[in-house]
């Protein structure tokens, strides 16, 4: 018997899923002991409180935090996407553009969120800050798969005659897909994230960030939890699509790397 | 690039590097200066680097602004320190007992990649909650920020390296121990730096959320009190400081991560 | 160097002639090193010609020079009659490296439809026609990934002959392979010369290999790498697993080892390990 649960341990799926049991199981334990401790409420609880405060409370709030998001998620990815173009065309800037990556992502997002708050208002705080995050991830990962590409096949294009520009076209935009879909996917927590800290700097009517804040204030430990856990879901959510859309349009990634 | 360890070429190398990211700084204060202007924004709010330079080093009360600064500053980096290299190493332990056992691995890590989802603000009243409002919870904080892609990124580094190196050692009798210390340990070391680059600006951003949203104390909760003040230089001040400060110390560990990483290749 | 911008026609006679060739890598801000040293070589037009000779002796960095990937520092390069300088590539030229170099994202056919995209040639059925005479029609529209080794292999050889080659560099084009895919491969590769006789340049590590293909082999020398001595490989074609089996055979086999290992060209344990 012993071996058999080992064994079935082993499959991801499997273990994966006797990983979270195991961790809801020990919340579970560990709340119900803990009578009349307010702020650490039961699994139960929480779902409870997910259904009281019903569908319209989460879409509302939901939308406008991933509308935000999203927005943040399409800046920082083109801005992105734009320097590694240039990076493309002109190589020898590529340190430098990496350089100017580094300092946007020291760049602590408590401090410059609420200066961005107050100069430009909240909801563009949310969508810069998002932006903001978004950008170091696509920004390196384009870089690295600019360079991926192997030089055998690059020589190949070489000595047939073609032109740098072939070998962009033919070679070095498709081998770094993966790698540049691979960031977008690391990209989607980084947005949210990003869109959150916005909306909970203020100066915004709606949106998850406001609801936890307002939660935490009115103390409401069953709706804090709930809604950092559906945030949390859904981040995982949008990482897995385009995890799937990745796996979709480049089915050779996997292959290649035998 | 040609692997070349001499003295003077490490030194090149590193000066080479501290340029790069001089310059990559005056593009950055040209670009603030000019998203100022360019949007008309009111110079009583947004602040050029030039005012800051005023508020830190030539107004009246510049040493009194500094003394602040550097109060908060020192509480923002032990926050983040402490929590860094507690983060760095759990990951890393970790990271080897999954090597042993992946049972263990295929347990944890889907639970870890859910938390790692999670978003840091998120996380934060959520461990308020548990811990109190504290050292503990801010430390918890980015423990948890800096943990989570280290663990994967160690676990990844110590698998693609180790495979033939394991064979080999296993061939000729090693036990267990052997292959940790022979194998595996020195196997991770690159991982583990390049781990510990990306967990610089990770972990000051826990820090600093973890001080503005429980302890209100640090740089974090400063900056918050300075919003809520209309104190606009301090807030600029500190941004710029703590910036600078985090890409002080990513600087350093990226510029150690080339080296090792040029010693293996 | 001479610069003809266009090829003076074959009338010449000559297929590869290497007249004088140097080249110099600077490797830092100070430091050069010498690859190759005053390599001479003259091979009739369509000859298939090996170059052996322990690793680092700059075989492959005289096949990047022909194929125009390098420039020299001396000497100059002349291919069917028309000078070879990078960017101005010998006419009609295939090529096939160690790593098959194929696109994973595209299939069989149209890794070897490349060379014709990048030259805006028309297909003519040439491509059917090589996937056939490689031996890969069932896979034709599969990708490099769900291919062996050996078949990736295949594909590449197929893809260098695509442009009708008047000229076919090489290099170790089997090398990663294991031997017994590297045999019959090789049996494969001469079957398809001698169908379309290409001036031809092979780099390789493997000694039987390079008798079993050659009619030329020329020995390098270790760094700075120059040709000891060509051998002319007299055995009658097609070449097959008797071949390997006469004494003649041997006979070639035993001299390359013996120019190869000798004191004045003492290659590293590499350059012996396969080909005996």
């Amino acid at each position: 018997m012993a071996p058999f649960i080992r064994g079935s341990l082993r499959r991801p799926w499997i273990g994966g899923t006797a990983g979270i049991v195991l961790l809801i199981g020990m919340w579970w334990l560990l709340t119900s002991r803990m009578h009349g401790n307010s702020s650490f409420p039961t699994p139960l609880a929480v779902v409870r409180s997910v259904f009281e405060d019903g569908w319209t409370f989460y879409m509302r709030n939901i939308s406008s935090t991933l509308g935000r998001a999203a927005a943040g998620y399409l800046w920082g990815n083109l801005i992105a996407l734009t320097l590694a173009t240039i990076v493309l065309a002109l190589p020898h800037l590529e340190e430098i553009v990496a350089q100017i990556g580094v300092v946007t992502n020291c760049l602590p997002i408590t401090a410059v969120g609420p200066l961005i708050m107050v100069i430009f208002g909240g909801r563009t705080s949310a969508i810069v800050l998002s932006a903001m995050l978004v950008f170091f991830t696509t920004l390196i990962g384009s870089l690295v798969g600019l360079k991926s590409a192997p030089q055998g096949t690059l020589d190949l294009i070489t000595a047939y005659g073609g032109s740098r520009w072939t070998q962009i076209r033919k070679v070095r935009l498709i081998s770094a897909i993966p790698s540049v879909m691979a960031a977008l996917q690391v990209a989607v927590p980084g947005s949210i994230l990003g869109a959150i800290v916005g909306e909970y700097l203020g100066g915004i009517d709606g949106g998850i960030g406001v609801a936890l804040n307002a939660a935490q204030r009115q103390i409401q430990p069953d709706r804090v939890w709930a809604l950092s856990i559906i945030t949390g879901l859904l981040s995982l959510l949008g990482y897995g699509l385009i995890g799937l859309l990745g796996r979709i349009i480049t089915p050779w990634a996997k292959e290649a790397t035998r | 690039m040609s692997g070349n360890d001499s003295p003077r070429a490490i030194a090149g190398f590193i000066a080479h590097r501290i340029g790069l990211t001089l310059l990559a700084l005056l593009i950055a204060g040209v670009l603030w200066t000019v998203i100022l202007e360019a949007f008309h924004v009111n110079p009583l709010i947004g602040k050029r680097p030039w005012d800051v330079y005023a508020f830190l080093f030539s107004d009246a009360n510049a040493a009194d602004n500094r003394h602040v600064l550097a109060s908060n500053l020192a509480i923002t980096v032990r926050d983040a320190g402490i929590g860094y290299i507690a983060g760095l190493a759990t990951a890393f332990l970790l990271a080897l007992a999954f090597c042993f056992s992946p049972v263990l691995e295929n347990i944890v890590m889907p639970t870890a990649m859910v938390l790692r989802s999670i978003p840091l603000v998120v996380m934060t009243p959520l461990i308020t909650l548990i811990m109190g409002i504290g050292q503990a919870s801010v430390t918890t904080l980015v423990i948890i920020v800096v943990f989570l892609p280290a663990l994967a990124n160690i676990l990844y580094g110590l698998r693609d390296v180790s495979e033939g190196h394991r064979d080999v050692v296993t061939a000729f009798g090693g036990n267990p121990w052997a292959l940790l210390t022979k194998v595996s340990i020195p196997g991770a070391v690159p991982s583990l730096l390049a781990s510990a680059r990306v967990s610089v600006p990770s972990a000051v951003v826990g820090a600093m959320i973890a001080e503005w949203l429980s302890t209100g104390t640090g740089l974090g909760g400063s900056i918050s009190k300075a919003v809520a003040a209309f104190s606009y230089t301090q807030m600029w001040a500190s941004a710029v400081t703590v910036a600078l400060v985090t890409m002080v110390f990513y600087a350093i560990v990226s510029i150690l991560d080339d080296l090792v990483t040029r010693r293996f290749q | 160097m001479t610069s003809a911008p266009h090829p003076h026609g074959p009338g010449s006679g000559s297929g590869i002639v290497l007249h004088s060739l140097g080249k110099r890598f600077r490797i830092g801000p100070a430091k050069t090193v010498t690859a190759l040293d005053d390599v001479n070589l003259s091979t009739p037009q369509g000859a298939f010609v090996s170059l052996i000779g322990p690793s680092g002796c700059g075989k492959s960095t005289v096949l990047r020079i022909l194929a125009g990937l390098e420039t020299p520092t001396a000497g100059d390069v002349t291919v069917n009659g028309t000078p070879v300088e990078p960017g101005h590539q010998a006419s009609g030229m295939g090529i096939a490296f160690q790593d098959p170099s194929l696109l994973p994202w595209r299939s069989v056919r149209r890794n070897i439809a490349l060379p014709l995209e990048i030259q805006k040639s028309k297909d003519n059925g040439i491509v059917d026609e090589l996937i056939d005479l490689v031996g890969l029609r069932d896979f034709a529209n599969a990708r490099p990934g769900q291919l062996s080794g050996g078949m990736r292999q295949r594909a590449s050889i197929a893809r260098a002959l695509t442009v009708r080659p008047r000229f076919l560099l090489l290099d170790e084009p089997f090398g990663a392979l294991d031997d017994m895919t590297r045999q019959r491969l090789n049996f494969e590769l001469q079957r398809i010369w001698m169908q379309r006789s290409a001036t031809t340049l092979m780099v390789t590590h493997g000694i039987s290999e390079a008798v079993l293909l050659s009619d030329y082999v020329a020995v390098m020398s270790p760094r700075p790498g120059h040709v000891v001595e060509v051998v002319h490989i007299d055995l009658p074609r097609p070449r097959t697993a008797e071949t390997m089996r006469t004494p003649a055979f041997h006979e070639f086999i035993d001299r390359l080892s013996a120019l190869l290992f000798s004191p004045d060209a003492q290659g590293d344990d590499h350059a012996g390990s396969d080909g005996r």
